[in-house]
């Protein structure tokens, strides 16, 4: 003690003697202790012998046990269950049911508004329409396959290049330096009435095959 | 003087206060550090070794100072900030352009303290790996100290988006993109086109681990005030419970490790 502590020898007579007080005091309560247990039948000294002989069965004791188990795990299932409701809805509250922003599906223009060979970017919803020279048009989605940056069109280069990490997409869409690791996706289009309909929830991609799929493009 | 002193030390106020004496002898010192509920965190008892800077590097000591720092700064300039799409980066300007006394030091403290924070703490993580500290008994603070690196990074990103400018919106794109690719809760990751019941697609960019993140599909004003939130009280709460439990663990696991 004294070593570890580096107390004086001063401190280390006092704390001795104070425990040692303390020993003397507390002496007569365990003795009482342990007396105390001695007497009760069933318990302390007497326990070995009674449990050797013919072993009583305490139904009502039982019945108690079994009844507090019965509470302990409806508890616990009761609590365990509001715990999940409470979760569930707190994750719940993290997805409103309403959201400010641009619908899917939207009007893109007539055709007029096109020019052959030259992309043209709608902004709000990020889609390059681009009517080619041999007369297709589709809807290309404006963000990158890598990380979601906006390309934009380098009309010298002919192609669309991302600011962000420098993946470079040809006209068509299809990646061919960079990090990126698709083809830029297309979205549906078609034609009423002379003015061009894009809806981005259905996407069409290259790597499945899909840009053959007549939703995914226009013939003018 | 010594009787003045000694009525101050009889008043109720004082006793009230400090429930030990003058910390003079080796046991009111040591009450001294159990009674206080910042110092009792700390070990009783130091080694000398532990406290040579060349052990340390003092890299913890000082990641957690910077973090006052960075505490100090982030409240003074809560009260110019507004976290909506429309004040945000007019704010910024406002504390960049002297409309606020100080406000570009407090800014300025607050960015450059962020950056300093994350290569401190990754300068203690690497001196407890040379030192062989994360072993046992250390075992467990050590995974405390992974979170709190992982929570130290959570909030340079949330901050990150705070000023609202073109740095701030392509960076939180680009970072939260990579949220699509989460297993299971990201719309784009591992296993998640596969949970549908029908033909009805379970994890959807609407109801992803990214949209959770944003409060939308894309960056928007929602994902401001998300991050806003999570930059100023959810991870700065759980860094400091976190923190004290690092620093109580130090204590309980025979204080810093020694020199080999
Ligand atoms: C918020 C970030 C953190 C703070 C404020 C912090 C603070 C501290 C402080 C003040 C110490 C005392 C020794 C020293 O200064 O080197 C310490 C020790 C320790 N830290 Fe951290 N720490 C942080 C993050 C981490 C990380 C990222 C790790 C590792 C994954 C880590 C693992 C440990 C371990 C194992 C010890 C005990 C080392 C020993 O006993 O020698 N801590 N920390
Ligand atoms: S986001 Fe376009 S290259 Fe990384």
């Amino acid at each position: 003690m004294a070593q570890r502590y580096n107390f004086s020898p001063d401190e280390v007579q006092r704390r001795a003697k104070l425990s040692s007080e303390l020993k003397k005091k507390l002496a007569p309560l365990r003795k009482a202790k342990t007396e105390d247990k001695k007497k009760k039948p069933g318990e302390g000294g007497g326990k070995k012998k009674e449990a050797k002989a013919a072993p009583k069965v305490d139904l009502a004791a039982v019945r108690a046990a079994k009844r507090d188990r019965r509470h302990f795990i409806g508890g616990t299932l009761a609590f365990s269950g509001a715990m999940a409701f409470t979760a569930g809805g707190t994750n719940r509250f993290m997805f409103p049911r309403i959201l400010f922003e641009p619908p899917t599906k939207f009007e893109a223009g007539s055709i007029d508004d096109f020019l052959p060979g030259v992309p043209h970017f709608i902004k709000e919803y990020k889609t390059w329409i681009i009517r080619t020279i041999d007369g297709t048009i589709y809807a290309m989605s404006g963000r990158c396959t890598h990380l979601g940056c906006t390309p934009a069109f380098l009309a010298s280069e002919q192609k669309f290049k991302c600011p962000c990490h420098g993946s470079g997409f040809r006209v068509s869409g299809l990646n061919f330096e960079g990090p990126a690791p698709r083809a830029l996706e297309r979205f549906q289009i078609s034609l009423v009435s002379g003015v061009i309909i894009v809806d981005k929830a259905k996407m069409f991609l290259y790597e499945k095959g899909e840009w053959e799929k007549p939703e995914s493009f226009l013939i003018v | 003087m010594d009787d003045m002193l000694k009525k101050i030390y009889e008043t109720q106020l004082w006793k009230s206060l400090f429930r030990h004496g003058m910390p003079k002898d080796p046991r009111n010192r040591s009450m001294a550090v159990l009674t206080n509920v910042f110092l009792h965190l700390h070990p009783v008892r130091t080694r000398v070794g532990a406290l040579k800077v060349r052990f340390t590097w003092c890299m913890g000591g000082l990641t957690f100072f910077i973090f006052l720092v960075l505490t100090f700064t982030g409240v003074l300039l809560m009260f110019y900030y507004h976290p909506n799409a429309r004040d945000a980066y007019p704010d910024i300007q406002k504390l960049e352009s002297g409309d606020v006394p100080f406000g570009m030091l407090m800014r300025n403290m607050h960015r450059w303290g962020a950056h300093l924070m994350v290569i401190t703490i990754w300068l203690h993580m690497f001196r407890v790996f040379l030192t062989g500290s994360y072993k046992p008994p250390r075992e467990f603070n050590w995974v405390v100290g992974v979170v709190l690196l992982v929570l130290t990074l959570l909030l340079s990103f949330t901050g990150y988006l705070l000023p609202w400018d073109q740095l701030a919106f392509w960076a939180i794109t680009v970072g939260t993109n990579m949220a699509r690719a989460t297993p299971l809760v990201g719309h784009e990751g591992p296993i998640a086109p596969f949970l549908k019941i029908g033909d009805f697609q379970l994890v959807t960019s609407s109801s992803d681990v990214r949209f959770q993140l944003l409060a939308g599909r894309i960056v928007g004003p929602g994902a401001l005030l998300r991050f806003y939130v999570l930059h100023c009280i959810l991870l700065p709460l759980v860094a400091t419970v976190l923190m004290a439990v690092h620093f109580w663990r130090i204590r309980k696991d025979g204080n810093i490790s020694g020199p080999m």
